[in-house]
């Protein structure tokens, strides 16, 4: 059956050469002004709609944010004569999936529809397929995106094995919860799941935290102590920032794996346990190996099974689920009413890049919280980093790698290479955060510019040099942070 | 817009359009009797729209003119009036030309 399109127009001219250039592939309903437009859209289910921005009765761009809040999914094309930057970037936040310049010709139509429309069957069936399998929460996991379904699978499968676990991903995506929920689904949940950060624990300190020590074995150690491994036994013992653990003690831990027999400090005798082990860390541990501050051995010691946690900007919906959890339990500690967000504030949180994931979601919504009253989170209670990337004075990219920069933090990407023949581990993974490499988004970024300097300030003219629509000019323009 | 669309429609479509410019003098006729910028320059902007569509190249970058020009609160009345018998006169030619294009399909 055909898709229907809604076409939005007011020139009797325009509307009859548009609705020529779309049948017979698809069915058009053509409406000539505002209400007719709202009425058809309430009366018919669409696929698609095209707006002119101009409309007798209403603007096109409020009428937009109408068809928004009926149905947030459905592909919207703005056209309008005026080209301006403005206008385009306003029609883009304000939910517009694409935006043509007239005049423009069936090719140019016809692509831009098609294009949204696959992209809504593509997404339909995504959605499909997450529902069907039905887990919004995972333990203490919150998110049922495919990328987390992907992860309770892994632990699913691995929790009943002895075999090591080696988390990685960003800062704040929920390694530790990972941990707890593998230990949790393995038949040793009854036994102790103990669990240790090796960042926060001196360098010396930390042999004895993990082995105990004897009485006497050094200064202050007026009695025997039981270490993590012992406390562990018969448990899960998680290692949690092993990148930081000294090379000395990387010996004696992998010896420790592969024995299960240690030392306690100062001690004599060896003590032998059956743990089960789960490690973590946010850096890229084949950069580590690399420049020699992680051991190989170890490396390979440990990554038995490999668990990547995907930050939150690639979870899609997630963000709403978690951030509803926090809005609820924050609530109820703060002695609040909040219950909901506004459709704009959705939008946002779902489009913010969350460098600082799970954990500075939770930071903002108890921020929130605290510092507002209400029923439902609005945009002016937006702490100041979200409410600077809802106005447009920050993109993306500046808040990820101003993050990485005051950090140090390797917020790193893996990429698998295709080469299936190469032995060199090493080479399988690379990270983007290597600074003699220009990141792509600037190299883009140059390329365009120069292109629009070229053709004098003209954006359209440019785009169909750069075989682009100009649409994704504006769009681009939007996320660099230039109105 | 014969290719992209069909020879066999295109009268119809001429049609519609030759039309619409119809009506649009009668439009532009009562805004600048009434002195409202505002409608001109709306007016302007869907003779530009269409006439764009169209091809008529020499009337879009007229009606553009006026559209930009009525929106500048500082043009007299007689500059603004100017441009619309200017334009007027354009979508006379137009329409004459395009019947005529019209009549060979």
């Amino acid at each position: 059956m055909n898709n229907r399109i809604l076409l939005v127009e007011d020139s009797d001219a325009n509307a009859i050469v548009y609705q020529n250039y779309l049948t017979p592939s698809f069915i058009v309903d053509t409406a000539k002004e505002g209400q007719t437009a709202t009425y058809f859209f309430q009366q018919r289910e669409y696929d698609l709609i095209i707006l002119d921005v101009e409309l007798p009765d209403v603007s096109g761009l409020s009428l937009l944010e109408t068809f928004r809040e009926s149905n947030p999914d459905i592909p919207v094309i703005v056209i309008t004569a005026h080209s301006s930057v403005d206008i385009a970037l306003k029609a883009m936040k304000m939910g517009a999936n694409d935006f043509i310049a007239k005049p423009f010709d069936k090719t140019r139509l016809e692509v831009t529809v098609n294009n949204l429309l696959e992209g809504l069957k593509l997404s339909k069936i995504v959605k499909q397929y997450e529902s069907g399998i039905n887990r919004n929460n995972f333990y203490s996991m919150v998110g049922s995106s495919l990328a987390m379904q992907s992860v309770y699978h892994i632990i699913e499968s691995a929790a009943h094995s002895n075999a090591t676990v080696f988390i990685t991903g960003e800062s704040g995506t929920g390694k530790e919860l990972c941990a707890e929920a593998i230990h949790k689904a393995s038949g040793r949940a009854k036994q102790n799941f103990v669990a240790l950060n090796c960042a926060a624990i001196p360098a010396d300190l930390l042999e004895s935290e993990i082995f105990g020590h004897v009485k006497g074995a050094f200064t202050g150690a007026s009695s025997a102590r039981d270490g993590a491994a012992l406390k562990s036994n018969h448990g899960t013992l998680f290692l949690d920032e092993i990148g930081e653990m000294p090379l000395a003690l990387q010996s004696k831990l992998l010896r420790f794996i592969q024995t299960g027999r240690f030392q306690p400090v100062g001690g004599n005798n060896e003590i032998e346990t059956d743990i089960r082990f789960v490690c973590a860390t946010n850096r890229d541990p084949l950069v580590e190996v690399k420049t020699g501050r992680f051991r190989e051995d170890l490396y390979y010691r440990l990554n038995v099974i490999p668990i990547l946690m995907p930050p939150l900007r690639e979870r899609g919906d997630d963000v709403l689920l978690i951030a509803s959890e926090f809005l609820k339990e924050y609530s109820e500690v703060e002695n609040k009413e909040f219950r909901s967000f506004s459709s704009d504030v959705q939008r946002l949180l779902k489009l913010y890049p969350w460098p600082g994931n799970v954990r500075e979601l939770s930071n903002a919504i108890r921020n929130i919280v605290v510092l507002n009253v209400g029923k439902e989170i609005t945009n002016e209670m937006l702490p100041q980093a979200l409410s600077d990337f809802y106005n447009g004075k920050l993109s993306a990219e500046s808040i990820i790698s101003e993050l990485t920069e005051n950090n140090g933090d390797s917020n790193h990407q893996q990429v698998f290479s295709e080469n299936e023949n190469n032995n060199d581990a090493a080479t399988m993974f690379q990270s983007y955060n290597n600074q003699k490499i220009e990141p792509l988004w600037q190299a883009e970024k140059r390329h365009i510019e120069n292109a629009i300097n070229i053709c004098n300030g003209n954006i359209p003219r440019a785009a169909a040099f750069l075989e682009v629509s100009p649409s994704t000019i504006y769009r681009k323009k939007l996320q660099w942070g230039e109105a | 817009m014969a290719e992209d669309t069909s020879p066999d429609l295109m009268p119809t479509m001429i049609n519609v359009y030759l039309n619409e410019l119809g009506k649009r003098v009668e439009e532009m006729e009562n805004a600048i009797n009434a002195e409202d910028y505002f409608q001109i320059s709306e007016i302007a902007h869907a003779v530009k729209s269409a006439s764009g569509t169209f091809g008529a190249e020499i009337l879009y970058d007229k009606a553009k003119l006026l559209e930009c020009k009525a929106k500048e609160h500082d043009n007299s009345l007689d500059e603004i009036t100017y441009l619309v018998n200017d334009i007027q006169e354009a979508i006379n030619v137009t329409r004459n030309t395009y019947h005529a294009y019209q009549l060979e399909f």
